[in-house]
């Protein structure tokens, strides 16, 4: 499935800066999940997502918007999964259904057992 | 953008303040971000605002001033993926000095960002301090205390739901007396118009500036912080009964009595049950347990402990409560994850006098 209006989009990320420092990445947590259509995620970063699928990855790109930010950002999405929103989700414009993925081994998670 | 700093102690009612404004601006139309702050690293608030599809981010391993950096990553972050207009940066409730060292920074990186502090105190505690002069807590853990109310500028004086209304105006008198230069609020946040009020004040509050760094001996403060002992667990609880839900929830009551038992002072113990349901006790008193409903043979748990104590006592008494709920309950429970410690020294980025 590719990403489209009203699809649950579960993704990765690295974040960085114009001077290529690492803000943010979550590439070894839990996926972001979004509803692509409504206004939880900057509309001009969900533009750049359109037609990508499981696996895809893309840097998407984010410039000065006056009022918003005055710097420009890159992110390094990876698409873990797109489904088909559902009617409640479509209404509450978020996903309900979480899609928990187990983490990466190197996940800063660990278990200890008893 | 506008960024809101809240402060205050452990179990004051700063995340549920949060969730309520959240919920109010977001009703609004107006982008709404929060940042959770811990020395801990898997928070029962990270994922409740998750799960309330609120768009946070957590600073954790440490408070904001020793994280400035990530702070200010998830402040970008925030604005760069969601448009974000409204930040509230909660900070962890063992911390203090923060208009040294995250207010008077952030003012000097982005001059033209209004930005606000809160402090919040829950008014039972305020009360044990004020008439009794003491918290239960150790000395060192109530210079915090007081510290953190030192430096504020707005004064959120939470949970007067849970006071009787003599009780209150008994307390505000006290309050005038000693804080009555400051901006005082009673609230319930709860309540959306008590939030509305305190989200009305924050709007229009530009006394940041003039608000001072604190005189504080770092030594005492790292000593208040190495008092409390911090445990996190991730379980999973699995259930022959097929009521795994409800048995989570028993479980916190257990380790809540467990705790009050051993008469170790709480700063706060929070309980998040199947990435929905949230369950909190603090010092001043316990919370209503809800009945949890739906049947399961497994549930998750996220488990926050924040308690004066050494982090070996705490572990021990966690295992047990563990140990005697298995068989009292022909259930099993399997950790994940698990950490305990004391807060380090706290070492600011940096301290603007």
């Amino acid at each position: 499935m590719n990403i489209a209006q009203n699809c649950v989009v579960s993704m990765r990320y690295t974040m960085k800066n114009s001077r290529q420092e690492v803000l943010e990445d979550t590439l070894h947590a839990l996926p972001v999940h979004y509803l692509h259509g409504s206004g939880t995620i900057l509309a001009v970063l969900q533009e750049q997502l359109v037609g990508l699928k499981a696996g895809d990855k893309k840097k998407v790109y984010l410039q000065t918007i006056p009022g918003i930010t005055e710097e420009a950002f890159c992110f390094e999405v990876s698409i873990d999964e797109v489904r088909a929103a559902l009617p409640e989700e479509i209404v509450l414009g978020y996903p309900v259904q979480a899609i928990v993925q187990a983490c990466e081994a190197d996940c800063a998670c660990y278990n200890t057992g008893r | 953008m506008k960024i809101h700093l809240l402060s205050g102690f452990l179990g004051s009612g700063k995340t549920t303040a949060i969730r309520q404004a959240a919920g109010i601006l977001l009703q609004q139309g107006i982008k709404t971000g929060v940042i959770s702050n811990d020395q801990g690293r898997h928070l029962v608030d990270g994922g409740l605002f998750t799960s309330l599809a609120i768009p946070n981010r957590e600073v954790i391993n440490g408070c904001f001033c020793c994280n400035y950096k990530e702070l200010g990553n998830s402040i970008s972050s925030l604005v760069a993926m969601h448009g974000t207009e409204i930040i509230f940066a909660e900070s962890v409730g063992s911390c203090t000095d923060l208009v040294a060292t995250v207010l008077k920074p952030l003012r000097q990186s982005r001059p033209d960002t209004p930005i606000t502090i809160s402090v919040f105190a829950d008014v039972r505690l305020l009360q044990m301090l004020l008439y009794k002069g003491s918290t239960g807590f150790d000395e060192t853990v109530r210079y915090i205390y007081l510290k953190q109310l030192e430096e504020a500028g707005t004064i959120v004086i939470n949970k007067i739901d849970l006071v009787t209304g003599r009780q209150l105006l008994a307390t505000r008198a006290l309050l005038q007396k000693k804080y009555g230069h400051k901006h005082l609020l009673f609230q319930n946040s709860f309540n959306k118009e008590n939030v509305q009020q305190w989200l009305n004040v924050i709007d229009a509050d530009n006394s940041a500036s003039a608000l001072p760094s604190l005189q504080i001996d770092y030594d005492v403060y790292a000593s208040g912080e190495a008092k409390l002992a911090w445990a996190d667990r991730l379980v999973e609880i699995y259930s022959a009964d097929n009521n795994a839900p409800q048995l989570a929830a028993a479980l916190a009551n257990k380790l809540y009595a467990a705790v009050c038992q051993q008469q170790y002072p709480i700063g706060h113990l929070k309980f998040f049950i199947n990435n929905s349901l949230k369950i909190s006790f603090t010092a001043a008193g316990e919370t209503m347990v809800p009945l949890v409903a739906g049947e399961a043979p497994s549930a998750s748990m996220i488990i926050n402990m924040r308690v004066q104590t050494e982090p070996a006592y705490l572990t021990r008494l966690t295992d047990q409560v563990f140990t005697l709920f298995e068989t009292e309950h022909n259930c099993r429970i399997v950790i994940s994850s698990q950490s305990a410690f004391q807060p380090g020294y706290p070492k600011p980025t940096h301290r603007l006098v």
